[in-house]
């Protein structure tokens, strides 16, 4: 057999493989759906099963259909720019170009069909290894990066032409906790801007700290908040105000909500806490209203008293009744808020979700999908095809 | 208290680059500021600062670092210890101490007024302690003396512990003997900041030393003539230069691109008594290149020593000179310019092949580039290195090779970076391509019967592009995992690392 002559072979069966996925995908049952509306768009998912990669799907009625898949090593997290116009992978990776360093990749995204074309490969700084989460600042002009393996936050400008640079501002993190193992040092996991655009919220697994971080001149530290030992700050989540802040703790399964003072940058009092395990996953409503965390194989909504921080339980719905697909690595709300998107390490569940109450409909599958990871939706343009 | 020095200060531009030009690449990795420590709780409060600012701290003493490991820090910090310089015993210490600031030349001086011993340290005086012992630190008294490194007792040293506080530690055979062991070699950089070797014994300096320098004319060295002296050279210190009467002999071959005149070989030599009173092995030696056209002639290309003295040893012209003034002429070292370097041990002495892939390079011209500053320097290796068992309790692997070799290439002009490097990485990876490598481990000195890997102080980032780049700097005996042990235990958060850092 006759290789490509630009593939090494390594490069070829990598190809093999995602032709063979694609042609998988293209006999994958559709199942019948019970919700009503449907957004129109695209999906974005990164993947690392056999192969690794990001799978474009288009949704349309009840339908995703596979139309691109691009490979990415280790895609853990992604993000859309405020434009739309490019999406941004994470590479959780341990080396990069022979040195050990994570990176993101920037993707144009093409506004009528969703297809994905890169743009460029931007390395971590030296000893970011292994990063976990990205995140866009609301003004499209800067990443701001958790590296898990290497301990530390990376922010990267971003230019004009939707390109990321070289980091800015690295800040390295120590610190540890009383769990054994899982605590043996700083694991930075989430990272979120605040409304102001200037500062970011870390969350560390490891060192059980939520800090938050100026952006203004590299990255500095202007607070770090001690979380319970032990608690394992996982996810955050900011209220559309920007004034309540939401903690999911992996190690002890709670959820957390605290006041933020945006203008000061300062987290405050802690408002609410919940035991129960809710340390998988973590969105915010774009209706501000709930708040969506996942543990122990459900899902759960809580109603958000924007007044006090208090959180109700509205409704969970279990996905471990659907056989081994019950180990959830993400959840992401639709835009709109009609749809809430589960990764498991089998499926992708999509799971409707009234504005009203919060009540969760009967987890459907929209895509059989082994080790998805990470999730980017991007509503329709007009000329949607 | 530590001195800062913030990208505004007008010492910023002279202190932010080392000896090699090309660091940092560019602008934008520079760090933020250097932090000049006075004293060890200097020192422990500087950098107790830079990680509870959450910067990177690179570390630096002489600034002789080859590669971009400290001065490429983008916004962080380098710890810079140039002025911690003490050499010596203080007080009631019956240890000698030397600080990392401390450069070659003063640790010589120091040693011999005072005690009259040395280290058997390095070949450039500008290089300071801190680097050179952690790495492993050789010169021209290793054949007879062994390594610097072989000779520690202990090391005071900071390391910062998984709640990001810093640990005062000195390390030795006793406590802590892991940390102690991988600070022997091991490379700098890696798991915290030393600011203190400290020596029980050391051994006693020379009186006296014979110098030559044996001269080859390009217009008189064919490929034929070339391939002899190679062999000539490499065989000598396989075979005869292991024997413990050879220890007190060290050459330099410098193998320089044929657009200079010639090359050259310096030798320095004393009896392992530390005398001169029989030169029956140096003089056997220089016989040896007779016959390949190798004429010593007066002086050595270093400066000359008023107190040198001329001395007609058969066909020989040598110098007789004391041992610090010998260590005084190398004490120059590089000034600030560009440079590439590489390394290869080798444990017996060249083939036909490398010898003729050498003369290949070293003939073969680059359009629109002075290749004058390009060169080879293989240095005689073994002796009291390769004593058996020391390889087991420091942390340099190569303990049995005859030779070692440093391919380098100067130049001054940023653009002229790509050729000059290219240059270079073509002669090395031709070199070790041939039929003395192993396949599996092709254009590297891989370990096999022939090679024994790459020098840690000599770091090369090109070796990167190889997977097992941590066998080539140490060894396939499972010393690299035990280093990946202690980083893991005294450095948790990768705090101290640069491209080619222990990776827990």
């Amino acid at each position: 057999m006759t290789m490509p002559f630009s593939l090494n072979r390594r490069e070829f069966v990598r190809m093999a493989g995602v032709a063979a996925l694609l042609k998988q995908a293209a006999s994958l049952p559709t199942v019948a759906a019970q919700s009503t509306r449907i957004l129109p768009g695209y999906a974005f998912v990164g993947v690392m099963g056999v192969v690794h990669g990001v799978h474009v799907y288009a949704i349309q009625n009840e339908r995703w259909s596979l139309r691109q898949v691009v490979l990415s090593n280790a895609p853990v997290s992604m993000a859309l720019h405020p434009s739309r116009k490019t999406l941004y992978v994470l590479n959780g990776v341990n080396e990069y170009q022979g040195l050990p360093r994570g990176s993101v990749q920037t993707f144009s995204v093409h506004p009528g069909s969703g297809h994905l074309t890169l743009q460029g490969r931007q390395p971590l700084s030296l000893s970011a290894t292994m990063p976990r989460q990205l995140t866009v600042s609301p003004d499209g002009k800067w990443l701001a990066i958790a590296v898990h393996g290497g301990g530390a936050y990376n922010l990267l400008p971003i230019a004009a032409d939707g390109q990321a640079g070289r980091p800015c501002g690295i800040l390295k993190e120590t610190g540890c906790g009383p769990v054994p193992n899982l605590q043996d040092r700083a694991y930075p996991t989430a990272v979120l801007f605040d409304k102001t655009g200037h500062r970011i919220i870390t969350a560390d697994l490891g060192s059980d700290r939520v800090c938050v971080l100026s952006t203004e001149d590299g990255l500095a530290t202007i607070e770090r908040h001690e979380m319970t030992a032990g608690a394992g700050p996982r996810h955050l989540a900011l209220h559309p105000s920007g004034d309540i802040l939401f903690v999911a703790n992996a190690l002890e399964g709670s959820l957390s909500s605290y006041s933020y003072n945006a203008a000061r940058g300062r987290i405050g009092t802690r408002l609410a806490h919940l035991l129960g395990g809710f340390g998988d996953a973590l969105a915010m409503h774009p209706n501000g209203e709930f708040l969506l965390a996942a543990g122990n194989g459900e899902i759960t909504t809580w109603r958000i008293e924007s007044s006090n921080g208090d959180l109700s339980r509205m409704h969970s719905r279990k996905l471990a009744d659907l056989g081994n697909s019950s180990e959830l690595s993400a959840i992401a709300i639709t835009p709109d808020g009609s749809e809430v998107m589960a990764l498991t390490n089998q499926v992708i569940f999509r799971i409707q979700v009234d504005q009203a109450c919060g009540h969760l409909g009967q987890p459907l599958v929209a895509e059989s999908v082994v080790n998805a990871r990470s999730i980017a939706i991007l509503p329709a343009s007009p000329n949607f095809a | 208290m530590a001195i800062v020095i913030a990208r505004r200060d007008s010492r910023f531009e002279a202190l932010h680059r080392g000896h090699n030009a090309r660091w940092p690449a560019e602008d934008a990795d520079a760090a933020s500021r250097i932090v000049l420590c006075e004293n060890a709780n200097d020192a422990a409060e500087a950098l107790q600062q830079i990680v509870n600012a959450g910067l990177r701290p690179t570390l630096r003493s002489g600034a002789h670092c080859y590669e971009d490991f400290v001065a490429n820090n983008p916004g962080g910090a380098i710890l810079d210890l140039s002025l911690l310089t003490s050499v010596g015993k203080s007080g009631n210490e019956s240890s000698y101490r030397i600080e990392p600031g401390a450069l070659l030349w003063d640790c010589y001086a120091g040693l011999y007024k005072r005690y009259g011993v040395t280290l058997p340290g390095g070949t450039c005086g500008t290089v300071g302690a801190g680097g050179h012992i952690s790495g492993g630190g050789y010169g021209l008294l290793s054949r007879l003396h062994g390594l610097t490194c072989d000779w520690l007792s202990a090391v005071d040293t900071l390391t910062v512990d998984a709640k990001g506080k810093v640990v005062p530690r000195t390390v030795s055979a006793t406590y802590d003997p892991d940390l102690f062991r991988a600070c022997r070699g091991g490379g700098g950089g890696n798991f915290g900041v030393i600011t203190g070797y400290l020596f029980d014994k050391l051994p006693p300096a020379p009186s006296e030393v014979m110098r030559a320098h044996v001269q080859f004319l390009w217009a008189d060295t064919t490929e034929e003539r070339f391939v002899r002296i190679m062999k000539t050279y490499g065989e000598y210190w396989e075979t005869r230069g292991q024997d413990p009467d050879t220890w007190g002999m060290f050459a330099i071959l410098t193998v320089s691109h044929q657009s200079n005149t010639g090359f050259g070989m310096s030798v320095q030599f004393c009896n392992p008594d530390g005398l001169c009173n029989d030169l029956t092995i140096l003089n056997d030696y220089l016989d040896r290149f007779l016959h390949c056209g190798g004429v010593t002639v007066k002086a050595s290309p270093a400066t000359g020593s008023d107190t040198a003295q001329e001395v007609c040893v058969g066909s020989h012209t040598l110098r007789r000179i004391t041992w610090l003034g010998a260590a005084g002429e190398e004490a120059g070292g590089p000034g600030s310019f560009r440079g590439k370097y590489k390394s290869a041990y080798l444990k017996r002495g060249f083939s036909e092949a490398e010898a003729r892939c050498m003369y290949k390079h070293m003939q073969r011209t680059v359009p629109g580039h002075d290749l004058r500053s390009s060169m080879v320097e293989i240095d005689s290796y073994g002796g009291a290195i390769n004593r058996k068992g020391i390889g087991d309790v420091t942390a340099t692997a190569q303990r049995s090779s005859v030779i070692k070799m440093q391919p380098m290439a100067f130049w001054n002009k940023q653009e002229d970076d790509a050729a000059r490097c290219q240059w270079l990485k073509d002669l090395y990876i031709d070199l070790f391509s041939g039929p003395d490598a192993d396949p599996q481990h092709a254009g590297t000195p891989y370990p096999n019967g022939h090679y024994e890997g790459c020098y840690i102080n000599y770091p090369d980032r090109d070796m990167l592009e190889y997977p097992w780049w941590p066998e080539l700097y140490y060894g396939t005996d499972g010393l690299y995992p035990f280093l990946q042990d202690v980083k893991r235990r005294y450095d948790p958060h990768n705090i101290f690392h640069h491209a080619m850092s222990i990776r827990a």
